[in-house]
């Protein structure tokens, strides 16, 4: 998929530091730029919408900025962090992957199939799980993140599988946003520990560089409590030192007169404290590995003065490795799961600009997948119970285009039509109405669908006595319809108000079946969602930063017409940056409120409230900054819904999946 | 087990929690109050001030007829807002500090063309486009630098029509001159702003 990166050109007011790329610039900033740094500024805008920048307002969807400001401030340690900070998105993890919920969807055992996530507008979703992680186990280091956007609702019309709930796009910091070397050192609580390394630079011969690495070891929290597991046999509910975690990162970028080769990898290594998969508890083997990369070449040029093209060869893959304890002294066996996806893409995209109001984007891209492996054996004695090798592949045609009815209303339509070597084909359309009648005022009228392709871990996993494949799977589908309210205020207040109504069939989930007492995945159920959202954010020249959001939002199984696993009727999140001391001490408070969902195995959680406080400081001078951070202040554990793999061998179940306690980071970052 | 048990801690929060909100509800309603005379302007606002500060930078480059009231005799450099006001009231705050040709610049806003006679520049906003030309009739016998963000004004009567232009570095304010209607009033436009401007002619566009 193809980027136009994130510039400002904007170097009297990066100099200025305190602000991310397309952040707040006060007036008198603006005043003392000369008439040609002006027309080199670039106005607020999300790429992630339609494909090119645009201004928030003008994006046919509910959208969410996030800048790397924000992110330093906020002291987020992950993507998942910063996700967890965003109106309407909910953010759970079993102590081994992130799963991200959006519009009170967040499917237990979903391992973010259903939320499309690009880096420069790069695929990340994988060609076996259709999974894009976002916590410690995701491909990019949080250090390397320039801004994150947060699309909400569906864009299949235009990216195809996938972008069923929403898009997050991950836009990357470049060597001008570097600009030197940057060293970080972080200690946290549970012996946690972290580093990095980066430098970037754009040379006179107009050569970008940017190179970033770091590590990351935690040993967890040393005990964790399952109330679920409670008894003599199950070392009364205690899981001992089974929560480490080893991450190591590194992301490129390069670019030159129209070519940018950029590429990620990472790797991971987690104990699980769960016994997940019915193993055995406490036995401290059970672990998963994880690794991801890529490497894209972009070539961007302009054509005319109203043309440009955007084309992208890639290649990729995702490979994950599960260690699974049964039985116990001479009878333990270690069980194996693995999966390797390996695939090459290429996409090419034409922006055409219409007598100055109009944009057409026309656009496709081809997907060939090399290698689909999904294996499951014992490692002593060896045993097979899996192995299975797939190869195939999509292509998609897209085309959209935004007409300015009126200098107030635009139109913004599109579709996409997608083939698959799985299921066949499938066409979805977009269609917005954005009418501003005032500068400060936006309306959306918006309608979607959008689809997510059955995973191969779907049509073809089976274990012998288990489960069993079902290649006929067919893709998810949902249609949606969405009013948003955008409203600039005065007093530098921003309030923004959406509406929404989603209507999901073939939703695919795993069931026995009665045939053959066989678990197998089906798609069987339809669903509903309805809510409402509501942000109020100010920003004021001094650093200060308020941001207060609320969702109301109700999901239902049509079918059994009861509310759906894991969806919060309620949510509210504060999001303050208060400068303490010229620019150069900050707080950072961040407060999230959940209301207590449904959990799998059908009892009711409790309330969810967390709340983390950082102080950021830069005491001498720019090159340092020191920053201190308090996650879950009030050490409350009450988590989402556990899913329904969290079952050990003595067939307890997990409700809840407690969240980690109270914990502390320091991070120093030095400059030169 | 209690030692790991997370509930104590949990009972208590619940039983804080309506005290937490209270608290957060009174931060709010504090935050609101104070920032109602909070300086600043709203930052997606940038697109307008960049505009207003290019308002600015015009003045720097065009030379008014001696002959008219706006000539350099007078003591301040007026920027004129005709109809809705998409700048704010921080373009006022963000301009106190600005001089033209070391003169103070103000911004005046009207409802109508005769309020705003005493104005080197006049931005007209997209509210009064309808019935433009009238207008556009009074300022050009007063020597009045026509400016507004409507498409095609610079080719329709207008002197100075903003555009907004996606190059592949993001979205840029730009801008079309026409300079033959500059003329017209008397106006002098230097060749630096015809440099960075896009040079049109009344009826068509022009991308020399």
């Amino acid at each position: 998929m193809s980027v136009l990166c994130a510039t400002t050109g904007l170097k009297p007011l990066h100099a200025a530091e305190s602000t991310g790329s397309t952040s707040p610039t006060n007036v008198s900033n603006v005043m003392e730029l000369s008439l040609d740094q002006l027309l080199d500024v670039n106005v607020d805008k999300v790429y992630g919408a339609s494909k090119y920048e645009q201004k928030v307002s003008q994006a046919p969807a509910s959208v969410s900025l996030v800048m790397r400001d924000e992110i330093q401030k906020q002291g987020y340690r992950t993507l998942a962090d910063v996700l967890r900070g965003v109106n309407g998105v909910y953010v759970s993890d079993d102590r081994n992957y992130s799963y991200i919920g959006m519009r009170g969807f967040n499917r237990p055992g979903d391992y973010n199939s259903r939320v499309l996530m690009l880096v420069n507008g790069h695929r990340i979703n994988d060609n076996v799980y259709g999974q894009a992680l976002v916590g410690t186990e995701g491909l990019l280091d949080v250090g390397v993140i320039e801004r994150v956007e947060v699309v909400r609702g569906p864009s299949s019309s235009i990216y195809g599988n996938n972008a069923f709930f929403g898009v997050v796009n991950v836009i990357t910091r470049r060597g001008r946003d570097l600009n030197g070397t940057e060293i970080t050192g972080e200690l946290g609580g549970n012996d946690t520990f972290k580093s990095s390394l980066s430098y970037g630079k754009q040379f006179e011969s107009g050569l970008e560089v940017m190179l970033s690495g770091s590590a990351y070891t935690s040993g967890g929290e040393r005990s964790i409590y399952f109330p679920e597991f409670d008894s003599p046999a199950e070392n009364n509910g205690v899981a001992w030192k089974s929560d480490e975690d080893e991450v190591y990162n590194f992301f490129g970028s390069a670019a030159y007169s129209g070519f940018t080769l950029s590429g990620g990898v990472n790797w991971r290594d987690k104990t699980i404290p769960t016994a997940s998969f019915e193993t055995e508890f406490n036995d401290g083997g059970e672990k998963t590995t994880d690794s991801r990369a890529y490497l894209d070449l972009k070539y961007d040029r302009e054509v005319t003065e109203t043309v440009t093209f955007v084309g992208h060869v890639a290649y990729d893959y995702s490979w994950y490795e599960g260690d699974y304890p049964y039985g116990v002294g001479a009878g333990r066996v270690l069980n194996k799961d693995e999966a390797f996806g390996e695939w090459a893409s290429a996409d090419w995209q034409v922006n055409w600009r219409v007598a100055d109001r109009h944009t057409i984007v026309v656009g496709g891209d081809y997907r060939e997948n090399i290698t689909i492996q999904q294996e499951n054996f014992d490692a002593d004695p060896f045993a097979e119970y899996l192995d299975d090798n797939r190869s195939g592949r999509e292509m998609g045609l897209f085309a959209q285009a935004e007409l300015s009815l009126l200098t107030n209303l635009v139109l913004n339509a599109g579709g996409r039509f997608d083939h698959y070597s799985t299921f066949g084909n499938t066409v979805n359309p977009r269609v917005g109405l954005i009418y501003t009648p005032f500068a400060a005022t936006a309306f959306k009228a918006l309608y979607g669908s959008a689809y997510r392709a059955p995973n191969a871990y779907e049509l073809y996993y089976n274990y012998p006595g288990q489960s069993k494949a079902n290649p006929d799977l067919k893709p998810e589908e949902i249609k949606t319809y969405e009013l948003v309210w955008e409203q600039g205020l005065p007093a530098n207040l921003r309030f923004s108000l959406a509406g929404y109504y989603y209507e999901i069939e073939n939703l695919t989930s795993q069931n026995v079946d009665p045939g053959d007492g066989l678990l197998v995945f089906k798609n069987t159920e339809t669903a509903n969602a309805r809510g409402v959202e509501f942000s109020l954010e100010a920003r004021y020249d001094s650093g200060l930063m308020v941001r207060l959001s609320c969702a109301v939002q109700r999901t239902e199984d049509e079918l059994t017409q009861t509310e759906l696993s894991n969806s919060p009727r309620e949510m509210a999140k504060l999001n303050v940056i208060a400068p303490l001391w010229e620019d150069k001490l900050f707080a950072g408070i961040d407060l999230q409120y959940y209301s207590a969902v449904d959990t799998v195995s059908l009892t009711r959680g409790d309330d969810i409230f967390n709340v983390n406080a950082t102080l950021t400081s830069r005491p001498i001078g720019k090159n340092l900054e020191i920053s201190a951070s308090l996650y879950n202040l009030f050490d409350s554990t009450d988590g989402f819904s556990a899913s329904s793999e969290h079952i050990n061998s003595l067939g307890s179940q997990l409700n809840t999946m407690p969240r980690g306690g109270r914990s502390f980071r320091l991070k120093l970052t030095y400059r030169f | 087990m209690n030692k790991f048990s997370p509930t104590p801690t949990d009972r208590l929060l619940k039983r804080c929690l309506p005290f937490w909100r209270n608290c957060l509800a009174t931060f709010l309603a504090l935050v609101f109050l104070s920032s109602t005379s909070a300086i600043a302007i709203d930052a997606r606002a940038l697109e307008y001030q960049v505009k207003g500060a290019c308002l600015v930078k015009f003045g720097m480059f065009v030379e008014w007829p001696a002959a008219t009231q706006n000539s350099s005799g007078k003591s301040s450099f007026v920027i004129g807002i005709l109809g809705d006001d998409p700048f704010g009231k921080s373009f006022d705050e963000a301009v106190a500090k600005e001089k033209v040709n070391g003169r103070q610049v103000l911004v005046k806003r009207g409802r109508s063309a005769a309020e705003l006679l005493d104005c080197q520049i006049v931005f007209i906003s997209y509210s009064e486009l309808e019935r433009v030309s009238a207008a556009l009739a009074i300022f050009s016998t007063n020597g009045v630098l026509t400016v507004s963000d409507a498409p095609t004004f610079a080719r329709n009567g207008g002197m100075v029509g903003f555009f907004k232009e996606a190059t592949k570095d993001g979205i840029k304010v730009r801008f079309e001159i026409n300079t033959e209607i500059a003329g017209q009033s008397g106006l002098k436009v230097s060749s630096k702003l015809l440099q960075v401007g896009r040079v049109v002619t009344s009826g068509k566009p022009d991308h020399g």
